[in-house]
């Protein structure tokens, strides 16, 4: 029984580390823009099949990098395609909230279908390093323990560039008050620019793990999306602190609901606890209700 | 040559015109007051200025045309502006709102030198450096404010309303603060409905209403105008 507790613990904890990477892009994209990108999700993808095509010999025989040059492809690629998804499509719409929302999503829907296009349907497996070790009476992935320390060193860094240097506190001031980062001398333009930088390396990288997790496969965008909507809500919109903090409370739910009840209801405390959210704390945990106004 | 020039300035916002025809001259180290009602068009004066309003006629600043320009580079070229609003970013420190105002700068010892004078400027930010901004009281956000626009090391600094609804005591606490920049040779553009408290700092001054400048001169000649005694200023 101990064992399994443990298990669940560590299994949980891993697993927030990655949903963490992909909520706080997406918070920040919304925090700064006011822009709910629901490609976010495709985005992810994105990093996962990257890795897949220049590491795994099952996908491209021909390309087998080593596994590092297949992580750090991942985040750089993801992240261009995140620059170019904002400079070519959301900058022209961002004002008009629901032709934002429907363009990104349609964008999901057709990364789905061109993957099926060219990769097929079936789920297709990638690793990133074999074995694991004993930790507590529970077994880990190597890949999971270094999803959780990458995890960590990201958000550090993150953390360290919105509060010590004036280029990422800019971010975060633009967030607050447009005008006032105007006033301030900041370029609003390369700020936006930045942050979908940062959230598309974020989210390349979380893709990854989920894809040494569960696969490749051409709708694996669409539940991280929906737990990273539901980590945002429940850590309060716009916060980067509350993402983390809602990533970690949605992975937690989620393996207490597997051991407890099942793998078919994974998803469903979390709904719960959105509506629980959305009903009695709209603003989150942390919540600076809309700072963007 | 002016450091600041507006010529024949006319913005309008649909059909409605909110300028019309305003010329206005800010010499260096001067403090220039521009007073007029509510409505008479004095922010979107203040707004076409920094960049961020579309005009017709010829705004200079240092001689470049501002709309050939970016309201960024404004900032960076010392031409910095306070706002009505304050536009202060609500969940940062007091320390942190000044260090945006020092953001685009890289001379690490001279934004050093800033924070020591505005922090010696008012005492009161001094003690709060770690509150946020949002908790504080109205008169502490605008000396926030003033502080924040001073850590961009201006040339010329435009002040929009900057006693707009402060309790008395507070105002004389920014008036100082004022005579203190006045010294230090800063060139103000301060924009006021309290024409009291406008005649008081500023050397030349100008009446603007309903989008025009009405009148202009010395502070002495419009504190003796007998029009402006009766609608601005009182029997005080």
């Amino acid at each position: 029984m101990i064992g399994a507790i443990a298990t669940a613990i560590i299994q949980a904890t891993l697993v927030s580390a990655v949903y963490a990477l992909i909520a706080i892009g997406f918070t920040m994209i919304f925090g700064v823009a006011g822009v709910l990108n629901l490609a976010h999700g495709a985005l992810l993808m994105a990093g996962a099949y990257v890795y897949g095509i220049v590491v795994m010999r099952n996908i491209v025989p021909s390309m087998t990098y080593h596994p590092a040059v297949g992580v750090i492809a991942g985040i750089v690629v993801v992240a261009i395609l995140s620059l170019l998804l904002y400079e070519l499509l959301v900058r022209w719409v961002e004002d008009n909230v629901v032709i934002t929302f429907l363009s990104t999503v349609i964008l999901a829907v057709a990364s789905t279908e061109f993957l099926v296009w060219i990769f097929g349907g079936q789920n297709i497996r990638i690793s990133l390093i074999e074995g694991q070790f004993a930790l507590a009476n529970a077994r880990v992935a190597y890949y999971e323990a270094i999803g959780f320390a990458v995890s960590w060193i990201a958000i550090a860094l993150l953390w360290f560039y919105v509060t010590q240097t004036d280029d990422g506190r800019s971010i975060l001031a633009t967030s607050m008050s447009e005008r006032g980062a105007q006033l301030t001398g900041v370029n609003i333009r390369m700020v936006r620019a930045k942050t979908w930088i940062i959230a598309g390396a974020l989210a390349g990288l979380g893709g990854m793990f989920l894809g040494f997790d569960s696969g490749l496969s051409p709708l694996m965008w669409l539940n991280p999306l929906a737990v990273a909507f539901i980590a945002v809500v429940v850590g309060g919109i716009g916060s980067i602190k509350g993402s983390v903090a809602g990533a970690y409370l949605i992975g937690f739910i989620e393996q207490i609901t597997v051991e407890l009840i099942g793998n078919g209801f994974r998803g469903m405390p979390t709904l719960i606890l959105l509506v629980g959210f959305l009903l009695f704390m709209p603003q989150g945990l942390f919540g600076r209700e809309f700072a963007h106004e | 040559m002016p450091v600041l020039q507006l010529e024949d300035v006319d913005v309008s916002y649909g059909k409605t015109q909110a300028l019309r025809n305003v010329s206005l001259e800010v010499e260096e180290g001067e403090i220039v007051g521009v007073i007029g009602p509510n409505g008479a068009g004095k922010t979107t004066m203040l707004d076409s200025i920094a960049g961020y309003k579309e005009y017709s006629g010829s705004i200079t600043y240092d001689g470049t045309e501002v709309s050939e320009t970016s309201s960024g580079k404004l900032v960076n070229d010392g031409l910095v502006y306070c706002t009505e609003d304050r536009d202060l970013f609500p969940y940062f420190t007091v320390h942190e709102n000044l260090q945006m105002g020092a953001q685009f700068r890289s001379d690490d010892g001279a934004v050093q030198e800033s924070f020591d004078f505005v922090y010696d400027l008012f005492p009161r930010l001094d003690e709060r450096r770690d509150q946020e901004a949002q908790t504080m009281s109205g008169g502490e956000q605008q000396m926030l404010a003033l502080g924040r626009a001073l850590m961009s090391d201006p040339d010329v600094l435009m002040l929009d309303e900057p006693t707009l609804g402060l309790a008395p005591v507070i105002i004389d606490d920014i008036s100082e603060a004022l005579e203190r920049l006045q010294d230090e040779g800063l060139t103000i553009l301060l924009v006021e409905q309290n024409s009291t408290f406008a005649l008081r700092h500023a050397e030349r001054l100008y009446l603007l209403e309903q989008g025009s400048i009405e009148l202009s001169g010395t502070a002495d000649e419009l504190r003796d105008d007998d029009y402006i005694r009766d609608a601005y200023v009182g029997v005080t």
